[in-house]
Order: C-alpha cells, then sequence, then structure tokens
C-alpha cells in the first residue's frame, strides 16, 4: 500500500487531490450553503464548448474551458437578472449549448481525440505538471479569498438586500465568487469529469453540513472529508483498476452515508 | 417641527413596470416616530425599499439632508433562513459599514452583540444556527442586526408580526428610548400599535396622505379616510376605519 506512494503518478494523483480537496472545499461549501449547485453544474457541462473549443484550435482545452466557463456563469447571472427569463430555464440553456458547442467542435477537429473520455469521466492519473501549477494557483486564490474576504462573502451570501445597506460591494463579489466557481471547477475536470465534477463540490459540503451549521467549519470539514474520499478513492481506483473519477465518488457517498447513519443513531 | 432629515419627491415605484406607489411626497423630521399604515399591498414596504435605496424609483427623488447610518428591519421571509451562519453572526453583520475591508470585529463589537443579545433574550442562541430559529426569535435577532450599529435612523417594516405580546411591549419600550436619538420609521398594520407610540402618520394606499400628529382628527377622518384599524389614545374613540375613497 505504501510502495505505490513511490511512483511519480501517483505522487502527482495525490498532490492533485490534495489542492483539489482545498479548492473544491472552500468553493463548494459556499455553492451548497447559497444553495447555487444547478448553476454551478450547468457551468461545468457549459465550460465543455471551451474544451471543445480547445481540441480545435490546438489549445489546451483547460485554458479554453476556463473561458468558456466564466463566460456563461456571467451569461447566466445576466440574463437571469434582467427578469424576463427564469434563471433554472437559463441554466439548461447554457448547459445543454455548451455541451453542443464542445461536441461540433470534437467532430470538426481531424483525427482521433484522445484524452477525451478524462474530460468526461476524469482521470487524475493523466494530471500534468502544468496542471498542478494552474491548479495551485486557483487553489491558492480561492484561500486567499475566503481568508481575506470572509465576512464580506458570508454577509453577501447570507442576505445580499442587508448587505447592500450596509454598502457592501455585492455585485462585485457575487461575480467574482461565480467565477471562482467556474475557475475551480475546470481546473479540476480532469479528476472527475464534466459529468461527476459537481459532486466534489457537493458531497463532501453536505456531509460537512450533518456535522455542523458553522460556515467557516463546513469549509474545513469539506476538505478533510473531499481529503479522505479522494485518498480512498485513489487506492480503490489502483487496486480495482476503475476510473478515478466514479471511485472518488463512490469514496463521498460512502463517507456521506456513514455520516448519515451516526446523526440518525445518534439522535435515537 | 423638528428639522427635515429626509424628503420624499414624487416617488412613483413598482416592480417590473407594474405600479405599487404613486406620487408620494413625505417629509421625515429628525428625531422623528413616523408611522406608516395602509393595507396589504398598499405599498408600505415598496416605499421603505424606495428610501433605503434597495429599490430604484421610476420617477422621483429621495434627498437625504445629511449622511446618515441607515439601520433596517426587513419583512421577514421565513422560507429562506437554511443558511449556515450563527445567530452572533447576523447581529455583527449590522455592523458590517463601519468595518473597511479586511477588518475584523474586535473586542467592542462583540461586547455590544452580547449586550443586545441580553436585552432581546438571545443569549442562549448566541452560538445556534440561524436556520434553527423560530420567526419570533428570527426577528428579534434581525431587530438587533438593525439596532446594533446605532443608526441615525431606524427603518421598520412590521416589526412585531412574529413576536408575542410580551416582547412587543418591550420592544415598544425599547423603541421610545432610542428615539430619543434616533429618527424611527416604521411600517405596520398592526391594530393598536402606531397611534400610541408615533408622532406622525403616514397612510398609503398606492398615494399616501400624511398625517401631522399622532392623533385622529374627526378632520382627518373626513378627508383622508384610511383603510386600517386605528386604536389611538386621549379622548378618541377606538373604531375602523373605511377603505380609501379614491380606491373605489
Amino acid at each position: 500500500m505504501i510502495e505505490i506512494l513511490s511512483y511519480t503518478f501517483f505522487q502527482k494523483a495525490i498532490l492533485t487531490a490534495l489542492l483539489a480537496s482545498i479548492s473544491c472545499g472552500i468553493i463548494g461549501s459556499y455553492v451548497v450553503s447559497k444553495r447555487i449547485v444547478f448553476i454551478s453544474d450547468g457551468i461545468t457541462h457549459a465550460s465543455f464548448g471551451g474544451i471543445g473549443l480547445g481540441y480545435f484550435l490546438g489549445l489546451n482545452p483547460i485554458i479554453t474551458a476556463m473561458v468558456f466557463g466564466i463566460l456563461s456563469a456571467f451569461g447566466i447571472r445576466f440574463i437571469s437578472s434582467k427578469g424576463n427569463i427564469r434563471e433554472d430555464s437559463t441554466i439548461g440553456i447554457f448547459l445543454a449549448l455548451g455541451m453542443a458547442v464542445g461536441i461540433i467542435f470534437i467532430y470538426l477537429t481531424p483525427g482521433y481525440a484522445p484524452d477525451l473520455s478524462s474530460y468526461l469521466f476524469g482521470n487524475i492519473l493523466t494530471v500534468t505538471s502544468n496542471d498542478i501549477v494552474l491548479s495551485s494557483v486557483i487553489t491558492l486564490v480561492s484561500s486567499a479569498g475566503i481568508i481575506l474576504f470572509y465576512k464580506e462573502i458570508l454577509f453577501v451570501a447570507f442576505d445580499e438586500q442587508y448587505a447592500k445597506i450596509m454598502n457592501l460591494k455585492v455585485e462585485l463579489i457575487n461575480y467574482s465568487m461565480i467565477a471562482l466557481v467556474a475557475l475551480v471547477v475546470v481546473v479540476n475536470i480532469r479528476i472527475a469529469g464534466v459529468i461527476l465534477i459537481i459532486s466534489l463540490l457537493t458531497i463532501p459540503q453536505t456531509t460537512a453540513l450533518l456535522i455542523s451549521k458553522k460556515f467557516n467549519v463546513i469549509i474545513i470539514l469539506s476538505i478533510i472529508i473531499g481529503l479522505i474520499s479522494s485518498i480512498a478513492g485513489l487506492y480503490l481506483s489502483f487496486y480495482l483498476n476503475i476510473p478515478s473519477g466514479a471511485s472518488i465518488v463512490f469514496s463521498e457517498a460512502v463517507i456521506f452515508i456513514i455520516v448519515k447513519l451516526a446523526c440518525l443513531s445518534k439522535r435515537g | 417641527m423638528n428639522e427635515p432629515l429626509i424628503e420624499i419627491k414624487n416617488i412613483s415605484a413598482g416592480y417590473n413596470g407594474s405600479k405599487i406607489i404613486e406620487n408620494i411626497n413625505l417629509t421625515v423630521y429628525e428625531n422623528d416616530f413616523l408611522g406608516i399604515i395602509g393595507p396589504n399591498g398598499g405599498g408600505k414596504s415598496t416605499l421603505l425599499k424606495v428610501i433605503i435605496g434597495l429599490l430604484k424609483p421610476d420617477r422621483g427623488e429621495v434627498i437625504l439632508k445629511r449622511k446618515v447610518k441607515f439601520g433596517y428591519l426587513p419583512q421577514l421571509n421565513l422560507n429562506d433562513s437554511r443558511f449556515p451562519i450563527t445567530v452572533k453572526n447576523v447581529i455583527l453583520s449590522g455592523l458590517a459599514s463601519e468595518k473597511k475591508i479586511f477588518q475584523r470585529f474586535n473586542k467592542n463589537d462583540h461586547l455590544k452583540a452580547d449586550e443586545i443579545m441580553e436585552e432581546f433574550g438571545l443569549t442562549e442562541y448566541s452560538n445556534a444556527p440561524f436556520g434553527e430559529l423560530s420567526g419570533g426569535q428570527i426577528q428579534r435577532t434581525f431587530l438587533s442586526r438593525a439596532i446594533i450599529s446605532d443608526p441615525d435612523v431606524l427603518f421598520l417594516d412590521e416589526p412585531t408580526a412574529f413576536t408575542d405580546k410580551g416582547f412587543s411591549k418591550n420592544l415598544y419600550k425599547i423603541l421610545l428610548e432610542k428615539n430619543k436619538n434616533t429618527t424611527i420609521v416604521m411600517v405596520s398594520h398592526d391594530t393598536g400599535v402606531i397611534s400610541s407610540y408615533v408622532k406622525n402618520i403616514a397612510c398609503i394606499n398606492r398615494t399616501l396622505h400624511y398625517h401631522s400628529g399622532n392623533e385622529i382628527t374627526s378632520e382627518i377622518l373626513d378627508k383622508y379616510v384610511c383603510p386600517v384599524e386605528i386604536i389611538t389614545h386621549g379622548t378618541l374613540p377606538h373604531r375602523v376605519l373605511m377603505m380609501h375613497k379614491d380606491k373605489k
């Protein structure tokens, strides 16, 4: 069990999992507490358009997906703030359109798309050093953001109206946070893929919510739960020879069920 | 009469194109205790939101005579209170406008919050999750948030909607004390409350009728019949008033 730690690919995977647990732990706590899970999932799927575009233009698909993710996040917010179209409908449209654009570009790209399935379903073992650098930057930004602006983020998320009266920069904070959601989701796509990545931002956080109702405690618990389940998932993936994304999500779900049962039995 | 503090001129406002209030002119004076009354849907909360700056009016303007600090108790929406935050943090958020970015709450802020929680019977809930409070407790928490910063003007939208009689009495005692150096604007469709505490009354049902003073004279009744029940103190009998004539 220890010896596989000496493989470089496994060390990279562990490092990636650690970074993902931190960034997803922080941003996911915000997503779950503010109940914007659906918009976050919409952004993820919409960013697939960027992956297709990256293939087509021969660029790093993660970078183009980031641009796509942020633009669709702002697009969804902007269109639904105009009031004519409901937010859930807007999300549905962006989600499907992004996927469609991605598929079109991939089909227009000559030749075979080699690691397409790693973007769809995730494969933490294909993570490159560049990906790790990018992930470190995003993790640093998320951590610095939540530490420096904790009270602003908390108050705006809790009650926008009152935050406005308190002269907090509500719009700036909302747009920054949704952009950060897009960045965190996209930078971690390699781990669980477009289809499963939302679970890294929701299952550990929902588990943490069973234990605590304090925002800062939820963040820390989510990071810990995320880390435990991704390392467990990695070992599962390695020994059972199954995709890492699915095994990590499975581990998260198992932890959730254990905690839920413990809560139920405690209540008697 | 004191100096004017807030002047509301020709305000019309509403949501998504529909007009809720029309051509409102109103002056709030320094140290005023203004009661805004009117039927459900008459535009009480809308007017409050326009004055505070939460809703942009379609027409007209709100003029502040000097720089003032607002405190606000919104009308409660009990559906949306599940965010993981403690009661004390909600109350501290009332001090957010006084904190610079990066600045944390200090010992003084916490002492102030503790004091107010004591006054409003919330001490034992200090660390409780806000989402687990009852309606009355939420209202007391929001009241604490509204007054923790010692605002110049305190806006209250239905402050007693969820609280019990005992607390309501206590609340008005606190408000009268506050009114010595705070201007208060209170919206209510509560019967028997407004006129015994306020200095002036505005009655709003799309348009606004201003009653200087808190006594309802027969002249006012003839001119501006208000569609709510008002119980007054003094020599006037308690009575139910009829609909605004212009609403028929």
